[in-house]
């Protein structure tokens, strides 16, 4: 076994115990990135120094007899938005190519404390606007299962990475479906936290009412584990809330799946879906009963009002913050940016403020009607067989609205409504490729995700298959 | 110009053609979805206070 294919979890446990060193570690990923990531394109910029610099750090404070962290010695790479002092961060753009910040990002720096290193940037959807892994500057990341497939996004290089084993678990963010769909569409737990869970400091903005950070894994322990080290207030982002952070990784280390009540979305989740996609989705459920939980029908509402009253937060907030940019170099922007961008500028002040005004609402109605009926929702992440790369490259053509919205007309609902979402692989496969599910909780519910998830992920072993590269 | 290539929203600047049809067709499901819910905005005193929400609704034993 290649120390590759360890998990997160693993990983850190071994050096921790001197199986194996953090350089050892290191120099195993940075081999398989070598020999895999022209198939992916999964990294935008890899860093050798960085990385070998942090393992000895880490070698050296194991050989002091001084205390390491959680994450002690575990290469991470991360989607290329997340700050560094100094460092190159790219936004997957033409326009920040060459920006350096002058901070680092709390996530990143939380990390760090945790003992994890850093390899490199990853790919991603230029600025984190598009659900495909397409990038007109970069080139289209590739799905470790099938590489003339999709990997989903924004978070391309996130889900390309951690699934193809080029890193042991990745960073993304999600604003509209960005951490689940890649990692829906390459095999992989992906958990969007409750908005505000995790500070947003010092990450690129795209839509600051709808925009989380959150990891990407091959299992849902190590995902906890990624999450208890990011997760909790932060002075430098007066957003995040103060709520304590429950034990995470003592969820996922205590799978519960009997007697919990899983409510089925159906209706809108299940109009103009595909079969096979539908299909995936129950064996999912299957083995949530075969693992001792209760299905539920619940009532989940018009999820398309919903889609339709986060579009002028999406659209706004982004033609907002990139405003300048439109004006000074437009010519810089892929064409779906550009287009997407252009629509924030059509929302009027009041629809926009409508939207807004609405929401604490429209979430506290929903979370007091679905989850007094369940202790956890479940839906598709998408309702789809994983697309092409050549079918989704539509630029800005009339038909790219409809691909995008249709790849994440089930992720999009659960941003406006600020729940935590945690997307699982399916048991069954859509075509051969990786279907996936997303369990919901209440606000702040995270770690009864983790909970269940453990337990669906013993029952169903989908972190036991991996990609053949 | 025609009227979907409008001088804006900078000078210099006009809107791809297709976006404004996009732009327009989701506003007109937004408008619509706005009015559906739309009664007692009168009395929301605290529009914007998302967190106050997430607060209440967060589980009592933290986890």
């Amino acid at each position: 076994m290649s120390l590759t294919d360890l998990t997160l979890a693993q990983a850190a446990a071994g050096v921790a115990a001197g199986e194996f060193t953090a350089m050892e570690l290191t120099e195993a990923a940075l081999a398989r990135i070598e020999a895999v990531n022209p198939t992916l394109n999964a990294f935008v910029r890899v860093e050798e120094e960085t990385a070998r610099e942090g393992a000895a750090a880490v070698d050296a404070k194991r050989a002091a007899g001084q205390p390491l962290g959680p994450l002690a010695g575990v290469p991470l790479a991360h989607k290329d938005m997340y700050y560094r002092e100094g460092g190159l961060t790219t936004c997957g753009s033409k326009i920040r190519r060459e920006f350096r910040p002058e901070v680092t990002s709390t996530a990143l720096g939380r990390l760090a404390e945790a003992g994890a290193t850093y390899l490199g940037g990853l790919n991603m959807a230029e600025f984190a606007m598009g659900p495909t892994g397409h990038n007109e500057h970069f080139g289209p990341c590739r799905n470790p299962w099938d590489p003339a497939r999709i990997t989903g996004g924004s978070s391309s290089g996130s889900g390309s990475a951690t699934g193809g084993r080029l890193c042991y678990g990745a960073l993304g963010s999600d604003t509209g479906g960005s951490i689940r769909l890649p990692a829906g569409f390459c095999n992989l737990a992906g958990m969007k936290p409750t908005q505000t869970r995790v500070s947003r400091f010092g990450v690129m903005g795209l839509s600051f009412s709808l925009d989380n950070v959150g990891p990407l894994t091959r299992t849902v322990l190590d995902n906890a584990l990624m999450l208890a080290a990011i997760a909790g207030h932060d002075p430098l982002d007066p957003t995040s809330a103060p709520n304590p952070v429950p034990d995470y990784a003592a969820a996922a280390r205590a799978p519960k799946a009997a007697g919990v009540r899983v409510g089925v979305a159906r209706g809108f989740f299940e109009e103009d879906a595909d079969e096979l996609a539908l299909a995936a989705r129950d064996s999912a459920l299957g083995s949530l009963v075969s693992a001792g939980a209760r299905l539920v029908e619940v009532d989940v509402g018009d999820m398309a009002r919903i889609n339709a009253l986060s579009a002028p937060l999406t659209a706004s907030e982004a033609a907002t913050l990139h405003a300048h940019w439109l004006r000074e170099r437009r010519e810089d922007y892929g064409a779906q940016m550009r287009a997407r961008c252009e629509m924030g500028f059509r929302f009027s002040a009041v629809d926009y403020l409508s939207a807004v005004q609405l929401r604490p609402r429209i979430v506290t109605a929903f979370v007091e009607r679905v989850f007094s009926a369940c202790d956890v929702l479940l839906a598709p992440t998408f309702n789809v067989a994983t697309p092409t790369i050549e079918e989704t490259d539509v630029g800005s053509s009339q038909g790219f609205e409809e691909v995008i919205s249709r790849l994440s007309r089930c992720t999009r609902p659960f941003n406006y409504l600020t729940l935590p979402g945690l997307a699982l692989p399916t048991p069954e496969a859509v075509l051969g490729m990786p279907g996936s599910i997303q369990l919901l909780a209440r606000p702040f519910g995270e770690a009864a995700l983790y909970r269940l998830g453990a337990a669906y992920e013993a029952e169903t072993g989908f972190s036991s298959r991996s990609p053949d590269l | 110009m025609s009227e979907t290539e409008r001088d804006e929203p900078f000078p210099g600047y006009s809107f791809d053609p297709a976006a404004s049809a996009r732009a327009d067709c989701a506003q007109s499901v937004l408008r619509s979805a706005i009015l559906d819910y739309g009664d007692g905005s009168l009395f929301d005193t605290e529009p914007q206070h998302i967190e106050t929400a997430l607060a209440r609704l967060a589980p009592e034993d933290g986890a």
